[in-house]
């Protein structure tokens, strides 16, 4: 590869949009061109930069902060646009600064509206987490059906289908991954990070001779984005990425904060798993 | 919701609108709107792209509530080919400014502001909302090169500005200088 075709997938490349064989081609130009390795190097951290600069101004956005805009917004199902705009409630996305939201007409009307719009969402919310949870229709529980048979930490085996406590009972095991195909037994492991997100599924996965490696834990049938094939231990593990973060599981859609211990992990502390995930293997 | 997703959701919204009050407007409509319809999520489907999705029809429907619709013929596609307009190489900058340094995250927003809503908006999804190329033409309704047209010309938007940033604080001797020669 020369280094004006490199250049023309530079940003491709660095956004993890190349499919493997130019992936590994564009890496490959990396390692042999000191001068496109510092293109790459500096445009990584320019992004990065950029981003953070992005997010700078919303350090203080919680839940709070979003619950008070919801106070302050305008029932959705009321008002239209125009008399949202002549009774001083702006709705204005194209750069002029709203007016102010305070002392409008029938505000406390509109605020307690908007309280119980809250409520209605967030019992709608847990009850969606509920159904889910307990595998009530239209969720499914068909997770691990390419698993045979599974045995829990203690070597218990479990019941098919399922595997682990009841986070745990969210994994599934996906029966292709990038056109690898499941091989054997998928294996349960604790990967001591805590009382909410601590087991994994190690499952091995080949196609045309190769081997990977894929740990699946807490994905909750969200899709994972693999990107990267790392070398952990002498094995080749695919490695999802988000958020620049490793990941060895994946946001739960609904129920996120139960995988943030797991979505964290510096790239030391997935060294730490790998060990795990190798000693489980019989 | 854990800001997890909720921040880069604002911040996101806060490009889009460049204001700070409908920007929370937009996220809390988009929330309301994700809940609700939560049924209707699909496994298999990635959630984050989902509630990006969400955001950015909110947002359209807005825009257009207000008769700024973009236009059936986007000038941005009239635009000269990237291939004769590369990105430029910025590595003249001594060092990039630090992550404290307000007065270059001013000039950043500043300059992700200024681009047309054909670029903005596929660079705010794209970087904040860390959507694929193809999440991205999905949510736009556009073809994945266009996504990827518009990418390019919003990223050799943003580093013009920054040349002229580093030009004006000393950082680079001469930011327009042409792109060092690879092997």
């Amino acid at each position: 590869m020369k280094c004006v075709e490199f250049r023309a997938q530079l940003f491709p490349y660095l956004d993890g949009e190349l499919d493997e064989a130019a992936t590994g081609t564009a890496a490959a130009h990396v390692a042999d061109c000191a001068d496109c390795a510092g293109r790459t190097a500096f445009e990584r951290a320019l992004e990065k930069r950029l981003q953070t600069a992005l997010l700078a101004d919303v350090g203080a956005l919680d839940s709070v902060a979003l619950v008070a805009a919801a106070r302050r917004s305008p029932p959705l199902d009321s008002p239209t646009p125009a008399s949202a705009v002549s009774s001083g409630v702006s709705s204005s996305s194209t750069g002029t600064s709203s007016s102010t939201r305070t002392g409008r007409p029938g505000h406390v009307l509109r605020f307690l509206t908007a309280r119980r719009l809250l409520a209605v969402a967030a019992a709608l919310l847990i009850a969606v987490q509920a159904a889910w949870f307990f595998c009530i229709p239209p969720f499914e529980c068909s997770y691990l059906q390419a698993v045979e048979r599974t045995v829990d930490a203690e070597g218990t085996p479990l019941r098919p289908g399922v595997v682990g406590p009841p986070l745990a009972e969210r994994i599934e095991v996906t029966p292709e991954v990038l056109g690898y195909r499941l091989e054997g037994e998928a294996t349960v492991v604790d990967l001591g990070l805590g009382e909410t997100a601590n087991s994994a599924v190690r499952a091995r996965y080949a196609q045309n001779g190769e081997v990977v490696h894929v740990v699946w834990s807490d994905m909750g049938g969200a899709e994972p984005s693999f990107r990267r094939k790392r070398e952990f231990d002498g094995r080749s593990w695919w490695v999802a990425t988000e958020n620049g973060h490793n990941l060895v599981a994946w946001m739960c859609p609904v129920t996120e904060s139960l995988c943030t211990l797991v979505s964290e992990l510096p790239e030391e502390r997935l060294l730490d798993v790998a060990d795990k995930l190798r000693a489980a293997e019989r | 919701m854990t800001n997890e997703i909720a921040r880069p959701l604002f911040a996101t919204a806060l490009r889009l609108t460049r204001n700070r009050d409908d920007a929370e407007d937009l996220v809390q409509e988009a929330l309301y709107r994700g809940f609700r319809s939560l049924s209707t999520f699909r496994k298999g489907s990635r959630f984050r792209a989902w509630m990006f999705r969400i955001l950015h029809n909110v947002f359209i429907n807005r825009v257009r509530r207000q008769q700024l619709a973009p236009r059936a013929t986007d000038p941005a596609d009239l635009a000269p080919s990237d291939h004769d307009h590369p990105i430029p190489d910025l590595r003249d900058i001594r060092e990039l400014p630090e992550v404290a340094d307000r007065h270059f995250d001013e000039r950043v927003k500043a300059a992700v502001d200024s681009l047309p809503d054909a670029f903005r908006v596929p660079m705010v999804l794209f970087s904040l909302g860390a959507l694929s190329y193809q999440e991205i033409a999905d949510a736009l309704e556009i073809p994945i090169g266009t996504v990827m047209s518009r990418l390019h010309r919003a990223r050799r938007h943003l580093r013009t500005e920054l040349a002229d940033y580093a030009r004006e604080h000393g950082l680079a001797p001469d930011p327009h200088a042409p792109e060092g020669a690879g092997s």
